[in-house]
């Protein structure tokens, strides 16, 4: 029996657009999460959410299901799309926090009290502004010089907290992959974050 | 400043070592390596003052960041966000209508569109949905003109049953009423009938069980005198199952009789006392030898999605079905899951979840 994510892209690509809402349903709660987590902002990550979707269908023809073996090999989820959706995802995500750079950080110095209710919905009395406000900015410079891949192993495992196991299973990869992601992941990380540091003290 | 860089100065003589340890030092915070690897890292970190320092500040990162995803989860919904799935949706559809050369094959049929997005899917879909992937996968040739009639079935949008031949004397009578049958949780329900030469062909649906399937009889009336009728030789092709349901085709060894009855003894799995009857077709004359019969059923035997809504993690459906004598409706109580799978669950515990009475519901959808 093939797996229904195979089946579902090929009802859609036989002229029934309407089935890929099947599609939209499983993944939007996950993507959005993830990438509320990557830009820190809940509403610029519901817009991307849509881009990521528009863009999937757009490439669906494209979509090459993973050879079985493969698959089976990696990872026993039924989620055959979630790899390719998340490499959209952060593709779409890391381009927009490049722009953020340009717009926010060259064209004009930015007021801080206003630039942070941007960037961040963080309650002002959970934690110090500040320090938020230097964690996203640190985490938005190391995921900047990261490639999608392990940019998203670093999200996954440092702001969603999740197990190294869960990644893997997610991104379809092996554990020992993921681990050498976010160690890169974590090298670039902590460049930005100690010299933010120095600055600050 | 650059640690591989720092690492390959000051500490050439081990940089391969920590090369190595480095991936795993992450994992060894939250105890997710091996014996043996937790040892390794152990003893590497004792000797390595460098490592050590990251190890340091991995730790340190690590309470920082997930202080920014705690904060950050808060408003993040974990149930779909309906409002940006009808937004996708509709971005994707109006641009489906003006760029039909998006798809690489074209679409076998115009499908009008479904009247409110909200409640547009149907058992049935799913169904075709289902037929499609047996077709696909094990490309059983009988399958193809099933698919072809369920697709189109929606674009045609029949009312009442149509039955179709190239003879001016319909050659079968059909009793729409006997399409479906539902005993509590458990349905049946007749999707598709089709005659040839040597068989009469079921294409049915009826609730998965994971303990036995549905035993269906079928019998003729008058193929002898007896009173129960004779059982006509049978058997069950299953083209598999979607969420909650079975999709298979009965085939029955037909025996031309003008005026006989087939007649089906319907028994659901846990339910071996008491078996439900359908008597869908009757035969009026002898068919031409390629066969005359190709029927739909009727939609509206077929449950029929009146209101959803999302609640938590589930959404929680009211489908409508019409009973064996045809007069009065029922209701069939489902819940999917974000896997796409169907549950039936009971009135109460659907009135519960969606706090209102049924009334409210059917007068909510005019």
């Amino acid at each position: 029996m093939a797996n229904d994510e195979i089946v579902l892209v090929r009802t859609v690509l036989q002229g029934h657009p309407e089935v890929f809402q099947t599609i939209v349903v499983r993944y939007e709660p996950q993507l959005l999460r993830y990438l509320t987590h990557m830009l820190g902002n809940r509403e610029n990550a519901r817009d991307l959410v849509q881009e990521t979707f528009l863009a999937a269908y757009q490439g669906l023809p494209h979509w090459k299901a993973p050879q079985t073996a493969e698959m089976s090999k990696r990872t026993k989820s039924s989620q055959i799309l979630a790899p390719w959706l998340y490499r959209i995802a952060t593709n779409l995500a890391l381009n927009w926090l490049k722009k953020q750079t340009r717009d926010v950080y060259f064209s004009q110095p930015p007021d801080k009290q206003k630039n942070l209710s941007m960037l961040t919905d963080i309650p002002a009395d959970e934690i110090e502004l500040e320090k938020q406000y230097m964690l996203r900015e640190t985490l938005r410079e190391a995921l900047c010089t990261l490639s999608e891949e392990d940019a998203a192993c670093l999200i996954l495992r440092f702001v969603a907290d999740e197990t190294y196991a869960e990644i893997a299973e997610r991104l379809h990869m092996t554990s020992e992959a993921v681990r050498k992601r976010v160690s890169r992941g974590i090298i670039s990380l902590r460049t930005t974050y100690t010299q933010r540091m120095e600055v600050s003290q | 400043m650059n640690h591989s860089s720092e690492y390959t100065d000051n500490h050439s003589h081990d940089a391969g070592v920590c090369e190595e340890m480095i991936p795993l030092l992450d994992a060894y915070r939250t105890d997710e390596l091996e014996e043996n690897e937790k040892e390794k890292v152990r003893s590497h970190l004792e000797t390595c003052s460098l490592c050590q320092k990251l190890f340091e500040d991995i730790q340190e990162m690590s309470v920082a960041y997930t202080k920014v995803s705690l904060v950050a989860d808060k408003n993040v919904a974990e149930k779909p966000d309906a409002q940006l799935v009808e937004n996708i949706m509709a971005k994707i559809l109006s641009q489906q209508e003006h760029n039909q050369e998006l798809l690489p094959f074209a679409p076998i049929k115009h499908v009008s569109p479904p009247r409110s997005r909200e409640r547009s899917y149907r058992l049935r879909y799913y169904l075709a949905l289902a037929c499609a992937a047996v077709f696909i996968t094990s490309a059983i040739f009988v399958c193809s003109g099933i698919v072809q009639y369920l697709n189109s079935y929606q674009a045609r949008g029949t009312s009442g049953v149509s039955v179709t031949g190239t003879v001016s004397r319909p050659r079968w009578e059909l009793a729409s009423n006997q399409m479906f049958l539902r005993e509590d949780q458990d349905v049946f329900g007749i999707e598709y009938i089709e005659t040839n030469a040597h068989e009469i062909l079921f294409v049915y649906v009826t609730t998965h069980h994971a303990q036995g399937s549905t035993q269906i009889q079928a019998t003729s009336s008058l193929v002898s005198n007896s009173s129960n009728g004779t059982v006509l030789p049978s058997y069950i092709q299953k083209l598999g199952h979607l969420g909650n349901y079975d999709v298979n085709i009965l085939h029955i060894r037909r025996f031309d009789r003008v005026g006989q009855f087939i007649r089906l003894k319907i028994t659901f799995p846990d339910k071996d006392a008491s078996s439900g009857y359908l008597q869908p077709i009757k035969q009026l004359l002898i068919d031409s030898p390629e066969g005359s019969l190709n029927v739909d059923i009727n939609q509206k035997m077929i449950p029929e999605v009146l209101w959803s809504r999302v609640v938590g993690t589930f959404t929680y459906a009211l489908l409508q079905g019409s009973n064996a004598q045809g007069s009065n409706a029922t209701y069939i109580f489902l819940r999917q899951d974000l896997a796409g799978n169907f549950y039936t669950i009971t009135k109460e515990e659907y009135l519960k979840t969606c706090h209102c009475t049924l009334d409210q519901q059917l007068q909510g959808k005019k």
